[in-house]
């Protein structure tokens, strides 16, 4: 228990949150153990939101209590706050330039001189805005640029935790998909811990190590990759359709059942990307 | 706190309304400076510079930019979440925007006397005596106050609100009908509450100045300023803020 604590980038302990009589969180708890990308997944109004706000201290809790990277005590969760780097959306001012946001929170970052001016151009490579898009206001941005101006916001001054609320709404898929490879890169490339938020599953299904599903206030479930394919015993096998009839008579001589056989659809992700280029990956 | 503070006053100074409020500022008071000097010397651009820095006009220039400057893009831009997210104390954040409100008053008005003690010194054989020129920047301290102290009330209500406009709604009324709707109420009933207020005080405070008397007055101007501040963080410590 020790050591799982230790490991924790962020830990909630039976979190409530009350309006009045009306229980919002009714006792959320859940640990994300540093270096993971956890997946917050669930419907519009499950919860998703108000836990991130207990996290970013936006919003006080009723009862509970909330660790940031092994935070013990309140002055030490205001502190640990600053290694959260957090999207919420359009989170700029409409009338300076990308470049401009991203200098003013590196600044308020305590970063100057060249090494702000390294940080910038470091973001902005990361997050695509580039080849003059920086120069222009951020008032003018379509809302994929848009998206990437927040999350560019939310990694500079490279944060130990970063917390993406429905990063990918209103994009395009290749908006989506450039936000789901960022995602990844800031864990593997930056050794970022993710928190990204969700309320479209198969959105964070290939993205996030573990998922908690919020549900009426409440983690209804925490899982792992791993739990995901173990609730599939079966192993699919793919072959080309001139080689069915083969593959069958081969599994069966060895006393293997095929227990369902159908056609794979090609996804219209996958079919949208063929048409137009790109990648999902 | 210091690097939210220089970071918010590069933001602000890239607002080109700042600048047009000053330029604004800067032809008003040259007109009523001027005016004053050719009807009655040394004591009429005194008057001059009194009646540029008292008008309503004047603190639309300078007191409308500057609170648009530091606050209207607070709540959309949603840098407050942010900030807030990032371990700044709610009472910080609030102190740091009046530090910026006042900050960039101050700049404001020190370009104006910057401007005004040129024009004095190069353009006019006008010699003002030190007793003079002490009055004079002691009007122009207290009128930065009184500005400050505007934006400080109109800051209260946009955060207890949570709106923006209600804010700079807020901003406006105090900078052209504060005094006006005092001068009705006092029309009407005979009771001259204007003196208790944070503008009326400020005024004695300067009468009290000009005849070697102490600026009590001073004292409970101050306090407003000081209530105000204490209902704003009061109320936006349990603010909940959406994303």
């Amino acid at each position: 228990m020790g050591s799982e604590i230790s490991n924790a980038a962020i830990r909630l302990d039976n979190i409530i949150k009350s309006y009045g009589k009306h229980d919002v969180l009714k006792g959320v708890t859940m640990q994300v153990n540093k270096g993971d990308i956890y997946g917050l997944v669930g419907k519009n109004g499950a919860g998703k939101t108000t836990i991130f706000k207990m996290i970013l201290g936006l919003s006080e809790y009723t009862s509970g209590n909330v660790s940031i990277a092994g935070s013990k005590n309140r002055k030490e969760l205001f502190e640990n706050r600053s290694k959260i780097g957090f999207f919420v959306g359009a989170n700029f001012y409409g009338y300076l330039s990308g470049r401009a946001n991203l200098e003013y929170y590196a600044e308020a970052k305590g970063l100057k001189g060249k090494e702000l001016k390294q940080e910038v151009d470091r973001v902005l490579q990361i997050v695509g805005l580039v080849d003059g898009k920086e120069k222009q206001k951020a008032k003018g941005y379509s809302l994929g640029m848009k998206q990437r101006l927040g999350i560019g916001n939310a990694i500079i001054g490279n944060p130990e935790i970063l917390i993406l609320d429905e990063p990918t709404n209103g994009l395009d898929p290749q908006g989506i998909a450039d936000i789901r490879h960022m995602i990844r890169r800031f864990r593997d490339e930056f050794g970022m811990t993710v928190i990204v938020s969700s309320h479209i599953l198969g959105e964070l299904e290939n993205t996030a190590d573990r998922f908690g599903i919020v549900h009426d206030g409440v983690i209804a479930k925490e899982i792992t990759q791993d739990d995901l394919s173990a609730k599939r015993p079966e192993v699919e096998l793919t072959v080309s359709s001139g080689n069915l009839e083969r593959a069958k008579s081969v599994l069966a001589e060895n006393g293997i059942d095929v227990l369902k056989e159908g056609k794979e659809k090609v996804t219209l992700e996958d079919y949208y990307f063929e048409l137009i280029g790109g990648s999902a990956e | 706190m210091r690097y939210l503070l220089r970071a918010d006053l590069k933001r602000i100074f890239r607002m080109g309304l700042i600048y047009g409020g000053l330029i604004l500022a800067l032809i008003y008071i040259s007109y009523t400076v001027l005016e004053g000097v050719v009807n009655d010397g040394s004591i009429g651009l005194i008057n001059g510079v009194h009646k540029g820095l008292s008008g309503e006009l004047i603190a639309l220039y300078i007191v409308f930019p500057t609170f648009y400057a530091v606050f209207a893009h607070e709540l959309s831009s949603k840098s407050m979440q942010t900030v807030l997210g990032h371990g700044i104390t709610r009472d910080k954040l609030i102190v740091t925007k009046l530090l910026d409100a006042a900050i960039t008053l101050l700049f404001m008005y020190a370009v104006i006397i910057a401007v005004a003690l040129f024009v004095i010194n190069t353009q006019s054989a006008i010699v003002l005596s030190p007793q003079q020129q002490l009055n004079l920047i002691i009007y122009i301290i207290l009128r930065w106050l009184r500005h400050f102290g505007y934006i400080v009330f109109s800051a209260m209500i946009m955060y207890i609100s949570g709106s923006t406009v209600l804010g700079i709604i807020a901003c406006i009324a105090f900078t052209v009908a504060f005094k006006l709707i005092f001068n009705i109420v006092e029309f009407f009933s005979s009771l001259s509450l204007y003196d208790y207020t944070f503008d009326g005080l400020l005024d004695w405070a300067y009468i009290g100045i000009e005849v070697g008397a102490a600026p009590w007055q001073l004292l409970p101007a101050l306090c407003y300023l000081l209530a105000a501040l204490a209902i704003t963080t009061y109320f936006f410590r349990r603010k909940e803020f959406d994303f």
